[in-house]
Formats: structure tokens, sequence, C-alpha cells
């Protein structure tokens, strides 16, 4: 049986017409590291906040290890939350703001020194715990806190959009540390960020929301490489998204006539014939130059090192195409160019 | 305070022109400040050292008559004493029931949150005397309070609220109560309801969380409330004089008698020194507990 539960959880505000999550429904697995999420306003802060206790679902159940605490306030609850913001206590110490929730459960003073002690180790601030709070940096402060929920050895850690204040260089080391804390200790996780590179790299699993609504939920192969629809395919990765009309499927591989390209193949689990979508990663697109059977014109060429973007315009849109620089070679602006993409590249969405 | 570390940073900073601008904007006040305050308390101090008589006659000379009169009578440290413990008691009542109303005001979310503060300090718009009246209605043996509990059968005869010191209390935590508000909000500077959740998560339950997060963190606005009201209540003598009836006697009521009605200004004079005496005091205490807090 799952760990951490959660059985369609609603909250709806007074005076709302939409709620703000919808029958979320999830089994999180004893050790697990999930990260919620989607764009500001999904929901996915409202969810963890419900995990914690900080928000009363409007309906809906929540059971930590077979036993439910839907309603149990949140000094009962035992999880480790980590806060935006990191709301640590500016009239406390680091070594005290750590100790505080050994203190609240009455851990005797050696103990809790000990303990304090471990946790700070574990984020490599041991040689700061008598400093002030305004005295550390913003990395610092994040660890404080880490250590803060670690340090009561808590059911569950929740994480609420952690790394958002930090600066991008700071923001992958912290990333890559907490996951290595995580599996370290083998501490379920629940992770909130609007950052997908984020969630890809630290997560087992994915629960991309949008609007109060579960969009799909998956390991970070999954969501990035079969997205259950245009949301998520578009709001992970970068994607093209072509209007398609399908012709005829067999053995997984759909018959595509695509507007501006002409006939092309992708792989459909759907197996429906009919008005799609097919996706189709920039850099899985293959663009090559031609003369007289062209799909369209490179409008702009970005050289970023590694690799060349180019921006294609077809009939109205334009498509992004990501090739490796060297290998492909080097087109010019207003070249005249045809795509193409093997069909285990593309994927049709309904 | 932040006006005085701001021109003070200011003041040291090394443009030359920069202070000379500091200079020139602060030079108006001061003058003010020495012409309407300083000249008068020096006139005042000299006055004090004068001998003066009961039939109002100051003869010109330099004696500590009236500071030992007032130090060897006990009548006088009683007042002293009585004056203190009003302070004390206005003050520490009057942050109970101002407390909790500041920290909603901090606390919520509502969209009026800005009107619902301007109407808790609204009342500093009326005078304190015109509110002092207020109390003198609600609570004389005709007032509202009496005819309302005589009128309900709990009571027999009016009982007395006002000329004594429970209506100079209960008036004047109702007059001190938006100072102390003011007060608060500005002090709250470091919460954040962030806070309280954070030590809820870690095991602490409302009480804890209150005592061990939020009252540390208003310490500064409760230390700057406590100060200006136990000032201005130790100053304050339209209340005590009216509410209290003449019946009740404190240091600010009775320099105001000795000038105005015994005419021993001397007298008087020395008795307002004795009470900036105690302001000194309790400023002193203040930014010991200040500096203390902000060490941490």
């Amino acid at each position: 049986m799952a760990f951490l539960q959660l059985s369609n959880i609603v909250k709806k505000y007074p005076g709302t017409d939409r709620p703000s999550v919808a029958d979320f429904t999830l089994d999180i697995d004893k050790g697990e590291f999930i990260s919620l999420l989607g764009p500001s306003g999904c929901g996915k802060t409202t969810t963890l906040r419900m995990i914690a206790g900080l928000i009363e679902p409007t309906s809906g159940q929540i059971h930590l290890d077979g036993g439910e605490l839907t309603r149990a306030p949140v000094h009962q609850r035992g999880m480790g939350l980590v806060f935006q913001n990191y709301a640590l206590f500016p009239h406390l110490d680091v070594e005290r703001n750590v100790a505080f929730g050994l203190e609240m459960r009455r851990v005797t003073k050696s103990e809790a020194r000990r303990r304090v002690e471990e946790a700070l180790d574990l984020v490599r601030l041991g040689h700061l715990k008598s400093r002030r709070i305004k005295q550390l940096s913003g990395g610092q402060q994040q660890r404080v806190a880490l250590a803060r929920a670690l340090v009561i050895e808590p059911s569950v850690l929740l994480l609420d959009e952690p790394l958002s204040n930090l600066d991008a260089k700071l923001r992958d080391t912290m990333r890559d540390e907490i996951r290595a804390i995580q599996r370290k200790l083998g501490i379920t996780t629940v992770f909130v960020t609007h950052d997908q590179d984020e969630a890809l790299a630290v997560s087992d699993r994915i629960v991309v929301m949008s609007e109060g609504v579960v969009e799909q939920v998956g390991t970070p192969e999954e969501i990035y490489e079969h997205p259950a629809n245009k949301f998520v395919a578009g709001f992970i990765g970068r994607a093209n998204l072509f209007e398609c009309e399908i012709k005829r499927t067999s053995g997984g591989v759909a018959e595509l006539e695509v507007a501006g390209l002409g006939p092309m193949h992708a792989i459909d689990d759907h197996g429906a014939p009919g008005a799609a979508t097919v996706l189709v990663r920039p850099h899985r697109l293959r663009i090559s130059a031609a003369d007289d059977d062209a799909h369209g014109t490179v409008e702009t060429v970005v050289y970023v090192g590694d690799s060349i973007e180019y921006g294609v315009r077809v009939g109205d849109s334009t498509v992004s195409v990501q090739s490796v620089a060297g290998r492909d070679g080097r087109l010019e602006q207003g070249a005249r160019v045809r795509l193409s993409w093997r069909a285990e590249d593309a994927l049709v969405l309904k | 305070m932040t006006g005085a570390t701001g021109s003070h940073r200011l003041a040291t900073g090394t443009t030359r022109s920069n202070r000379l601008t500091v200079l020139g904007l602060t030079v108006p006040g001061l003058i003010g400040m020495a012409v309407s305050f300083l000249l008068p308390l020096l006139w005042l101090l000299r006055m004090s050292f004068n001998r003066g008589d009961s039939s109002g006659l100051i003869e010109e000379t330099f004696t500590f008559d009236s500071y030992l009169q007032f130090l060897g009578d006990s009548y006088y440290w009683d007042m002293a004493w009585e004056t203190t413990l009003l302070g004390l008691g206005v003050t520490a009542m009057t942050l109970v029931v101002s407390y909790p109303i500041a920290l909603f005001l901090v606390r919520t979310e509502s969209r009026f949150k800005g009107v619902l503060i301007a109407l808790a300090v609204a009342p500093l718009l009326t005078s304190s005397v015109v509110r002092t009246y207020g109390w003198l209605v609600l609570l004389g043996n005709q007032g509202v309070v009496n005819q309302a509990l005589l009128a309900t059968g709990l009571i027999d005869g009016p009982l007395a609220l006002i000329n004594n010191k429970l209506g100079v209390y209960v008036s004047l935590v109702e007059i001190m109560m938006p100072y102390m508000i003011l007060a608060l909000l500005a002090g709250f500077g470091r919460f954040n309801p962030e806070l309280e959740h954070a030590a809820q998560s870690l095991g602490a339950n409302r009480w804890r969380t209150f005592w061990r997060i939020v009252w540390p963190l208003s310490m500064p606005g409760v230390l700057t409330g406590a100060l200006l009201v136990f000032v201005l209540t130790i100053s304050s003598f339209v209340t005590p004089r009216l509410v209290g009836g003449g019946k009740v006697f404190y240091l600010a009521t009775e320099i105001y008698d000795q000038a105005t009605e015994t005419l021993n200004w001397p007298f008087a004079a020395a008795m307002a020194f004795i009470l900036l005496g105690l302001f000194a005091i309790v400023i002193v205490l203040y930014q010991r507990a200040l500096r203390r807090i902000e060490a941490q």
C-alpha cells in the first residue's frame, strides 16, 4: 500500500466558480521523490499545503502510512516543511532555529545538540551554527531551513518552491544537493516547482498540473517522451505542435497528412483516424536545404555553441529546429529548406 | 528611531555638500525646538530654584527648597509612587487589550485592511478632552453603564465608577489604545505569517507558536508602545482630573494645581523636573531593553 495517499482531494474557495484543486488523487511510495509541476495558479502549492495541514481540503482524504490525517492539525503531522522564503526565525541563531522542532518534541538537551550538529553537517553548515539568520546568504538560509525540517526526522519532506529565490548557478547546486540528501535519507519528498528542468532533474515521478487539474503523472522520461496532451507537451521542454490528419494507423504507427509538410509518420497510441496534433521536439527535427520541394524558409539562425537553433517559417507558423553544430552543416537565413523526422521521433496527441 | 539613524548615516556620508544639505534641512527644526521647547525648559529649571510661597510671591534666589520640600514629604512620595503605578498599570492593560487587535490587523488578508487600521486609530482624531467627557457620560452615576445595570436589576444603587481610580484607569486605557496599536503595528516589521506556519510544522501548537515566535518578534513594538503609553499616561492631567473629580492625585494634576491654584510656581517647576527625571529613567530602561532585543 502506498505510504502517502491523496484521495479525491478538492479545494474550492467560497465565492470562486472553479476549484483551486479538483479531484487530486495520487499514491506516493515510501522514499519517492515527487514533483508537483505547473504554472503559477495551477494548484500545486495549495495541494502541498493541504498535505502539510496548512489548508483544509473541501473534500477528499489524506492517508499517511495507513492512518488518516485529513483534518489533523499541522503541529501533529510531523512533516518537514521548507518554504520559498525560508521562514527562518529571525530572532534565533542558526543552531536554535534547527533545534526548534526538537525543543517542541521535548528531546533532551544533549541529544538535541547531537542531532542539530548532524543535521547541520548534512547541509554542510556545521561551522555557522552560532550565526544570526540575517548574516547568512540566501543559499545558506535555504540550507538552514532544510536542516531545520530534516532534524525532526519527518515522515514526509515538503518543499515549496525552495529554489526559486536563489540565483541560477546556486539553484542547480542546491537542487542536486537536495536530491542527494533525499536519496541518502530515503525520505518521501513532495517538491513544488514551476521549473520543468528542476522537476525533470530530480524527480522519481512528476505530477503536471494546470488550473487545478492533474494533466499527467509519470516519470520524467514518460512526461517528456510521451506527454499525455498538448498542455504537457508544451509545458515540458520545447515542442513543435503540428495540426494533422490521421489517414490510418497500423502497428502503433500512423500515416499522417501534416499541414504544410505533406505525408509523414508518427507514433500513435490512440489508433483512431481523424484530426489530431503531432508533437516533434526541436532536436528531433531534421533540416536540409532544398529547392523546388521546400517546406519553408529559414527565418532566424541562432548559434548557441553546442547547437544551432533555426526558426523556420512554414505557412503561417514558425517551427523550431535544433541541429547539432558542426554535424549537420550550417544553413543561412533565407535558405529554402525541407523538414523531416523519423516516425519514432514524433508522437500523435489527442 | 529610524529618522535618527537615517540622518546619522547621511551626516557621516562622504561628501561635503551632503553634510551641508543635512545641516540646512535640520537647522529650521532645531531652531524651532530651541525656541519653543529648550528655552522654556531652561526657564522652568531656573524657576525651580526660586523660592515660592502659598501667597503666590516668588523670591528670585537659588535654593533647593522646592526639591527638598517634595523629597521630605511622604505625601509626595506616595503621589510619585501612585503616578508610577498608574503609568505601569495603564500601560499593561492597554497592551493586553491592544495586542490582539494589532495582531489581527497584521495578519488579516482582508481587502479592508487599510480601512480597519484607519478605524483603529481614528479615535486620535478626537481630542482626549472630548473622549474624557465621553467616559464621564458613560460611567457617571446617571451614566449609561449604571442606568443599564439598574434597569436590569443587577444592582440596587449606582456603582462608583468615576471620581475614583477605577474611572481614571478605564478611560486612560481607552484613550491610549490607538497609540499602542500604532506602535505595535510598526513594530511587527519582521513578522510574517509564514513563520507561524513554520513553527507549527515543527510541532508547536498555537500557544507555543505565540510565545516562542510571535511574542518575541513583536517585542520592538511592545517596548515602543509601552514607552509611549507610559510617558503619555504619567504626564496626562486632563483625564485624571476630570474623571478623578479632584479626588485622586497624581504628579501631573498636582503640578497643574500648584501652578494655577496655589500659584507656587517654583514648587510646580521642581515637581515638573522630578517627573522629567522619571521619564529619563524609563527612557534609559527602554533603550537598554531595545538594545538587548536588537542584539538578538
